[in-house]
C-alpha cells in the first residue's frame, strides 16, 4: 500500500541520531559483531529508506463482517530496494549456514547441539526481532518472515527459534520492567541467554486459563509447584518463563483466574526436567519440567500479578505469531513433488503428463501463492499500520497456514506415492513434522471461532439496530414492512456494487474483482441475516460460527492474492501471466465455497447436516460408544 | 530563439582564467592520487594556461609538452577534443570514471558537456561500461542541477536548452538499445536538471514504465549485464533447445577425457531418456547423421549447435473415430491398447528424429565426433555399431555478437577451429 498511497516520509533527525549513536556504542561492546550485523552494516550503493511513518487504517477483515470493503489495501506491501538487498543478504547469508551445517540428525531424533548453537549465535540469529537498543537487528515483520522462509526447511530448528522470535523476546519486549529489559534483552539477543517456555499442561493446552500449576506467595517470595509439558527449548535453556495460577483455586478456568508470568532459573531447587517423546519434530526439545516447592523471588515476576492472561492473549493470538507460516518448507517440497513427477515414468509417460497430476501440482501452487499472499500482506499492516487491528488477520493467517500446510503437503504426498513413507527418503519427515502445526500449536478451531467473534463483536453494534427490529417484527410493523418490500422488489436484482476493488486493481483483473466485491457485500447481508436468526445466542452456535470464519478467511484470502496479483501484471514481474491464473482460479474456487457455506448458514440447522450431526453425537454420548449395529447383526 | 539561447550559451561559456585553471589541474591531480592511478596511464590532456583560445579549444591532443611550440600541431589539434579523454590504455569502467571525474574538476561551468556526452557514448562500449546503469547515471550528473530547468511558460513551451535536451534523449535512447532499465534515482537526476515537464524526464518515465513489462518476457531468461563467456552461452542454448522435453538432461563433458582428441575444449550435450531409447532402438544398419551448425541467438550473441539426427520414422495415420464411445481403453489395468503404432515423442518430425543436441567451445569436426564418443559412454551403447556420417556444414566460426556492442578482442584468446 505504501506503493500508491504514502504520503511522503518524516523522520525526525535527532531520532536517527540518537539510533546512530546506539550503533557505534553496540558496535563497541565485544559481544555483537555477528555475521548477519555485519551484513546489515556492509557498505552499498543504494542505503535502505529510512522507515516510513505509519498510517491509520481500519480493521480490514472485521469490517469484512460489515460487509464493508476498503480498497486501502489493494496497493500490495514493496520493500525499498535498500531493505530488500539487506535481507536477500541475510537470507543467504542463512542458506549458507543451513547448506554448512549438517542438520541431518535433528530430523533422525538427534537434539541440537551446543556446537549448532553457537554458529548459530555467531550468525546472529537471536538478535533478529529485537530493539537495536539492546543489540537487536530490529527487523521489520516483512523481513523476519523473509529469513524465517530459509530457516523453515529444518522445520525442528525452526521450531526452537520462532519459540524465540514468537514468544520470548516479544515477551520481554513488550511486558518486561525497564530493569529486566536491561538485564536480559542483550543476552538474549547476543544468543548467550537461552529461556525456555513453560505455559502448556496436561489439562491445559487450548484452554490456558486452567493451568493447575500453582504460585503461592509467602513472605516476599513465590512457591511454585506443578509440572509443565512442551517446555519449548528446555533443552538447551538456561531460564524458564513460567505461567503459574496464583490466588483463589477455585477461579482456575473461568476468565477471573489469576495467572502470573516467571522468570525461573534452570537450576533452582526442586526443579526437574525430562525429555518427552514425540512422533515427528524430533530436533526440537520439547521437555516436561516439574517445580517441586521452587522459591522464586517477586523481582523476577514479568508484567504484574495476575496479568499472565494479558499477556497470554498477546501472544497466543496476538500479532507475533506471523512466523509460523512455513511458506519456505512447502516451496521446497512442491519443488521436489515438480521434479519427480517430472523424472517418474509410469504407464509409458510422465507422470507429469496426466492432467490430473497437473491439477494436484496447480492446486498446490495456488495454495501456496495464497499462503505466501496472505502472510506478506498482513506483515505489511503490522510494519506499516499505526497501532494495528489485526488480531483477526493473525488469527486467519495461523488458521491458513496450518491448513494449508496439510492441504499442499496431502497433494504432494499423493503424487510422490509410496515413496513418502519410506524412512531413508526425506519425505517421511515432512509428513510428520507437518503434523505438528495444526495438532501442538494453538487449536484450528478456537482460532476460527476467535475470528468469527472478533468480527461479530465488531460488526453487531453496527446491526444492532435491524437485528432489533426484524427479530421483533410485531412491536417494529412499520420498519419490518419495508424491509419486507425492499427484499421483494429487488429480489432478483444482483447487488449494485461500486467497483471500489476494480478501480484499485489492474484491469485484467476485472472479473474476480467484481466477484469478489459482490461476495464481500454478500457477507455483510449474511452476517446480518444470521444475527437475526440467531441473535446472542449466536456466540454458542460454533458450527456456524466456523462457517463465518470461513467466509471471512476465505474473502482475506481473495483480497491478499488479488492484490499481490495486480502489483506483480503492473511491474511485470516474472510469469506474472501465470499470477494471474492462480488468482482467477482462486478467486473462482473460493467464490464457490462461500456460496455453499452461506447456503449452509441460511439452512442450518434442519435445512442442512446440523441438526443430524447434534443427533448422532447426542446418541453417541447416550450409548457412550459407536452407536451402529454391526453390518452382519440380526435382530430376530 | 535558437539564436538567443546560442548567444546566452556563448555569453556564459568563455575560457576560463588561469587561475581557475591552476586550481582545476590542482584538483585534477587530487583525483588521479585518490585513484591511485597514475596519470601517464591515462593520456589525460594538459591544458594551456598562457595563450588565449578560442572558445572550442582548451586541450591538447598529446601529453608531449614540446609539442607547443609547433604552430601547424596547435592548429591542428586545437579543436575541441574530447577524444584526448577516452584514449586511454587501459580500457575498463574504473577509467571511465575517473575521466567523468577529471571532466567535472576541470570544467567547473560544465564547458561543452553536451559533445563530451556524446563522445562518452561513442566510447562505452570500448570501455565496456555500456551496461552500466551507474555510469549512464553519472554521466547525466555532469550536467549543472537547476541552469536548464524552465522558469516560465514561455521556456516550457519551447523546449528549452534543446541541445541539453537532445542529448540526454540520445542518451536514454542509448540505454534503451543496450537494454537497461533506468531506475527512481535516475528519474530524480533528470528531474532536478530538467524539471517536471522536461522531454528528457517524459521519455524516462515512459521507459520505466514500458521497460520493467517486458523484461520477463523471455520464457528462457538470460543473465543481465549480458554475458559472451562462451560456455555460459552454449549451457543456455543447448537448456532452451531441449527445453522441448522437459524430461532432457543437460551434460557438459571436456574433450579431453577422450582419447587421441586433438581440440581441448568443453561440449555441452543435451540428451532426454526418451532420445536415448530411440537411438537404442535404432537399426544398426541404417545411418545416423552429425548435423550443423545451426545458429540459435542468446540474448546479444548467437551460439552455433549441431544435432545428431536419424531419418524420419514412417509416419501412420491411424484413424480414429471421435464419436466410438463404445469402447473405452482403461490403460491402468493393462488392456492392450487399440492403437497399434505408439504415440510420436516430440523427438520424432516429419523431417527427422532428432536424437541430440550439443554446442561444443570451438564448433570443430574433432569435438563432434569427442561428442559422439563420449555419447556412447554415457548411456547410448548403440552408438558403437550404428554408422554415423559427418555432414557438416563448413564452420560458420564463434560467437558473433548482435551488434558491435563487444569489442572484437574479448577478454580470451580466440580459439582456432581445426579443419580436420
Amino acid at each position: 500500500m505504501l506503493r500508491l498511497f504514502s504520503q511522503g516520509r518524516h523522520v525526525s533527525s535527532s531520532a536517527n541520531l540518537i539510533c546512530v549513536s546506539q550503533r557505534l556504542l553496540h558496535r563497541s561492546s565485544p559481544y555483537l559483531s555477528s555475521a548477519l550485523e555485519e551484513v546489515k552494516q556492509r557498505e552499498r550503493s543504494l542505503q535502505p529508506e529510512p522507515r516510513r511513518a505509519k498510517m491509520k487504517m481500519s480493521p480490514y477483515v472485521k469490517n469484512l463482517f460489515r460487509g464493508l470493503v476498503d480498497p486501502f489495501v489493494f496497493g500490495y506491501l514493496e520493500l525499498d530496494q535498500g531493505s530488500l538487498n539487506i535481507a536477500e543478504d541475510m537470507k543467504s547469508e542463512i542458506h549458507k549456514f543451513l547448506e554448512s551445517e549438517d542438520l541431518s540428525v535433528l530430523n533422525s531424533g538427534g537434539r541440537i547441539s551446543d556446537e549448532t548453537i553457537a554458529k548459530l549465535k555467531e550468525l546472529g540469529v537471536f538478535k533478529l526481532n529485537i530493539a537495536q537498543q539492546y543489540g537487536g537487528l530490529e527487523l521489520t515483520c516483512a523481513e523476519m518472515l523473509k529469513l524465517c522462509e530459509e530457516f523453515s526447511k529444518v522445520p525442528s530448528l525452526f521450531q526452537t527459534l520462532s519459540t524465540h522470535f514468537q514468544y520470548i523476546s516479544p515477551l520481554f519486549s513488550n511486558f518486561a520492567s525497564h530493569e529486566q529489559k536491561e538485564k536480559y534483552l542483550p543476552a538474549l539477543a547476543s544468543g548467550d541467554l537461552h529461556i525456555g517456555f513453560a505455559l502448556w499442561e496436561e489439562g491445559a493446552g487450548v484452554d490456558v486459563s486452567s493451568i493447575q500449576c500453582r504460585a503461592e506467595f509467602l513472605g516476599d517470595n513465590y512457591i511454585l509447584s506443578g509440572t509443565k509439558q512442551w517446555v519449548c527449548n528446555a533443552g538447551i535453556a538456561d531460564k524458564y518463563v513460567v505461567f503459574a495460577s496464583d490466588g483463589d483455586a477455585s477461579n482456575i478456568g473461568t476468565p477471573n483466574a489469576k495467572v502470573t508470568c516467571f522468570i525461573v532459573d534452570k537450576n533452582a531447587e526442586g526443579i526437574s526436567a525430562k525429555s518427552m517423546e514425540t512422533l515427528g519434530m524430533n530436533g526440537y526439545s520439547a521437555w516436561e519440567v516439574t517445580f517441586d516447592k521452587t522459591v522464586v523471588s517477586k523481582d523476577n515476576l514479568i508484567g504484574l500479578p495476575g496479568e499472565g492472561l494479558k499477556i497470554l492473549k498477546t501472544l497466543l493470538y496476538g500479532k507475533f505469531s506471523l512466523a509460523g507460516a512455513n511458506i519456505g518448507l512447502l516451496r521446497d517440497l512442491l519443488n521436489t513433488t515438480l521434479h519427480h513427477s517430472i523424472k517418474k515414468e509410469t504407464f509409458g509417460k510422465p507422470l507429469v503428463a496426466n492432467d490430473i497430476v497437473q491439477q494436484h501440482l496447480a492446486e498446490a501452487a495456488a495454495r501456496l501463492y495464497a499462503l505466501e499472499s496472505i502472510t506478506y500482506m498482513t506483515a505489511d499492516f503490522y510494519d506499516n499500520i499505526e497501532d494495528p487491528d489485526i488480531e483477526a488477520e493473525v488469527g486467519i493467517v495461523k488458521i491458513y497456514s496450518s491448513e494449508s500446510m496439510k492441504y499442499i503437503a496431502e497433494r504432494c504426498l499423493k503424487i510422490l506415492g509410496s515413496d513418502c513413507y519410506l524412512t531413508n527418503k526425506p519425505y517421511e519427515r515432512v509428513l510428520r513434522d507437518m503434523l505438528f502445526t495444526p495438532l501442538v500449536d494453538t487449536s484450528v478451531d478456537t482460532l476460527r471461532m476467535t475470528v468469527a467473534l472478533l468480527g461479530l463483536k465488531h460488526a453487531g453494534s453496527s446491526f444492532q439496530e435491524e437485528v432489533l427490529h426484524n427479530r421483533n417484527p410485531l412491536l417494529h410493523p412499520k420498519k419490518v414492512m419495508r424491509g419486507l418490500f425492499k427484499s421483494y422488489v429487488s429480489w432478483d436484482r444482483e447487488p449494485d456494487i461500486d467497483h471500489l476493488i476494480f478501480e484499485n486493481v489492474h484491469p485484467t483483473l476485472v472479473n474476480s474483482a467484481d466477484t469478489l466485491e459482490k461476495a464481500i457485500f454478500d457477507f455483510g447481508k449474511i452476517t446480518e441475516e444470521t444475527l437475526v436468526k440467531w441473535g446472542a445466542e449466536l456466540d454458542s452456535r460454533q458450527m456456524n460460527l466456523a462457517r463465518l470464519a470461513d467466509v471471512a478467511t476465505n474473502l482475506y484470502v481473495c483480497t491478499a492474492v488479488l492484490a499481490r496479483t495486480s502489483r506483480a501484471i503492473s511491474i511485470g514481474l516474472r510469469s506474472c501471466d501465470i499470477d494471474g491464473f492462480m488468482a482467477t482460479s482462486l478467486v473462482a474456487e473460493i467464490t464457490q465455497s462461500i456460496a455453499d457455506l452461506k447456503d449452509a448458514l441460511q439452512s442450518s440447522p434442519y435445512g442442512n447436516n446440523d441438526a443430524n450431526y447434534t443427533n448422532i453425537t447426542k446418541a453417541m454420548i447416550h450409548e457412550k460408544k459407536f452407536t451402529a449395529a454391526h453390518p452382519l447383526s440380526r435382530n430376530y | 530563439m535558437r539564436q538567443l539561447v546560442r548567444t546566452v550559451l556563448h555569453r556564459y561559456v568563455r575560457i576560463p582564467t588561469a587561475n581557475v585553471l591552476n586550481v582545476e589541474r590542482l584538483l585534477l591531480n587530487d583525483a588521479l592520487q585518490q585513484r591511485a592511478i597514475a596519470p601517464t596511464h591515462l593520456h589525460t590532456c594538459s591544458v594551456n594556461l598562457d595563450s588565449k583560445r578560442s572558445n572550442n579549444s582548451g586541450y591538447r591532443l598529446d601529453e608531449d609538452e614540446e609539442d607547443d611550440n609547433d604552430d601547424a600541431a596547435k592548429a591542428a589539434k586545437s579543436a575541441l577534443s574530447t577524444r584526448t579523454y577516452f584514449d586511454s590504455d587501459k580500457r575498463n569502467k574504473e577509467t571511465f570514471e575517473v575521466m567523468l571525474d577529471i571532466y567535472k574538476k576541470e570544467n567547473l561551468n560544465r564547458k561543452g558537456v553536451v559533445e563530451f556526452i556524446y563522445a562518452a557514448l561513442k566510447h562505452m562500449d570500448d570501455y565496456k561500461v555500456s551496461y552500466d546503469l551507474e555510469v549512464y547515471k553519472k554521466l547525466i550528473e555532469l550536467m549543472p542541477e537547476g541552469k536548464y530547468v524552465p522558469e516560465n511558460f514561455y521556456s516550457e513551451a519551447f523546449f528549452h536548452y534543446p541541445k541539453q535536451q537532445d542529448c540526454l534523449i540520445t542518451l536514454l535512447d542509448t540505454m534503451e538499445l543496450k537494454g537497461v532499465c533506468p531506475d527512481k534515482e535516475m528519474v530524480d537526476i533528470i528531474k532536478k536538471r530538467f524539471g517536471e515537464r522536461g522531454q528528457p524526464l517524459k521519455k524516462v518515465w515512459r521507459q520505466l514504465y514500458w521497460f520493467p513489462k517486458f523484461k520477463n518476457a523471455n520464457p528462457w531468461p538470460v543473465p543481465w549485464p549480458p554475458v559472451f563467456d562462451r560456455f555460459t552461452l552454449a549451457k543456455l542454448a543447448v537448456e532452451r533447445i531441449v527445453s522441448v522435453d522437459p524430461q532432457s538432461v543437460v551434460s557438459v563433458y571436456q574433450t579431453k577425457s577422450v582419447p587421441d582428441s586433438i581440440d581441448d575444449t568443453f561440449i555441452v550435450s543435451g540428451q532426454s531418456p526418451k532420445q536415448q531409447k530411440l537411438l537404442a532402438q535404432h537399426p544398426t544398419t541404417k545411418s545416423i547423421y552429425v548435423e550443423g551448425s545451426f545458429r540459435i541467438w542468446v540474448g546479444r550473441a548467437s551460439i552455433n549447435y549441431f544435432i545428431l539426427r536419424a531419418d524420419p520414422k514412417e509416419f501412420k495415420e491411424e484413424l480414429v473415430d471421435p464419436d466410438d464411445v463404445s469402447n473405452f481403453h482403461v490403460p491402468f489395468l493393462y488392456e492392450t491398447p487399440k492403437a497399434v503404432i505408439e504415440k510420436p515423442s516430440v523427438h520424432e518430425q516429419r523431417d527427422g528424429t532428432i536424437l541430440a543436441v550439443c554446442a561444443s567451445g570451438s564448433s570443430s569436426r574433432d569435438s563432434l565426433l569427442s561428442w559422439i564418443r563420449l555419447l556412447e559412454t554415457n548411456g547410448n551403447p548403440a552408438l558403437a555399431e550404428i554408422p554415423v556420417i559427418f555432414s557438416l556444414k563448413a564452420p560458420v566460426g564463434d560467437i558473433v555478437a548482435a551488434n558491435q556492442d563487444v569489442p572484437p578482442h574479448s577478454d580470451e584468446e580466440p580459439e582456432k577451429v581445426s579443419s580436420n
